[in-house]
């Protein structure tokens, strides 16, 4: 696995920051377990926010996997 | 008992009319100091959250829903369409209140506004939040919500708030609807 395009990161991170907080998005790995802002209403805020930030639209059996940075940085790698 | 028979079932949650059994589960959610910050207080007493279901009953203009997961038949939390206005033919959206961690928040937000245009033939529903609680304001306005009114306050507990009101109105009910069933697709799959 090729190694994580830092802008993508710093992207996601700074969409993260927004919308959980600047403490959140200094987190190694943000993530719904680790982050308690990170909840259902947040969740929704940050699917949005991140396909206007990188103009796309996630598909459907790719939404769940939006939980963590990582995770996030890797499905819009495959974007 | 029950004031009236609409509900709806969606891919993991639906809702039921909310019955006199669910008073204890609907009063400890709003008695809950993390959940009840930015809502009307609630007396401590259990017996008035049963007192006051029995008035609602009696409220032609009022739906309150149990939200309930489908699954494991666990309760999530309540929500609502009330001050029903059959001239105006609009509603409030209120109530809305679920468990710490639910996952029902846009499937619930789904049925309920799809009982307001689609059953009760509503051509505006409007959800009145105080400002200060920006989770919810964000969320309605990330599922395409459109505010409407900032120039109202709400009393609560001896404060005053200012009061954002946000829309989805019989137009922009599709596109809020496509949104919404996103989100639910993507809450519906965390749970799998």
């Amino acid at each position: 696995m090729s190694a994580p395009d830092t802008m993508v990161v710093g992207r996601v991170r700074a969409v993260l920051g927004e919308v959980l907080g600047p403490s959140a998005a200094q987190l190694d790995n943000p993530s719904r377990d680790t982050v308690p802002e990170w909840d259902s209403l947040a969740q929704v805020e940050i699917l949005f926010a991140l396909e206007e930030e990188f103009s796309v639209r996630f598909p459907a059996d790719k939404l769940n996997t939006l939980r963590s940075l990582e995770t996030i940085v890797e499905a819009l790698e495959h974007e | 008992m029950s004031r009236h028979a609409l509900r709806r079932n969606g891919e993991r949650f639906g809702l039921r009319p909310v019955a006199d059994e669910d008073a204890d589960f609907i009063h400890g959610l709003r008695t809950d100091p993390e959940l009840s910050r930015y809502i009307h207080p609630t007396p401590p007493d259990p017996a008035a959250q049963r007192a006051w279901l029995a008035r609602y009953y009696e409220r032609p203009n009022d739906y309150y829903f149990c939200v309930i997961d489908q699954v494991t038949a666990e309760r999530e939390g309540a929500i609502g369409l009330n001050d029903v206005d059959s001239a105006a033919s609009t509603a409030e959206m209120g109530r809305w209140i679920l468990r710490c961690g639910s996952l029902a928040a846009a499937e619930s937000a789904l049925l309920v506004y799809a009982i307001g245009f689609e059953d009760l033939a509503l051509d505006r529903v409007y959800c009145r939040t105080v400002s200060a609680n920006k989770a919810v304001v964000s969320f309605h306005r990330s599922c395409g919500l459109r505010v409407t009114d900032e120039g109202r306050q709400v009393n609560l507990a001896g404060v005053t708030y200012a009061v954002t009101e946000q829309s989805v109105d019989r137009a922009n009910w599709p596109e809020v609807a496509a949104r919404l069933q996103r989100v639910r697709t993507m809450a519906v799959g965390l749970l799998a």
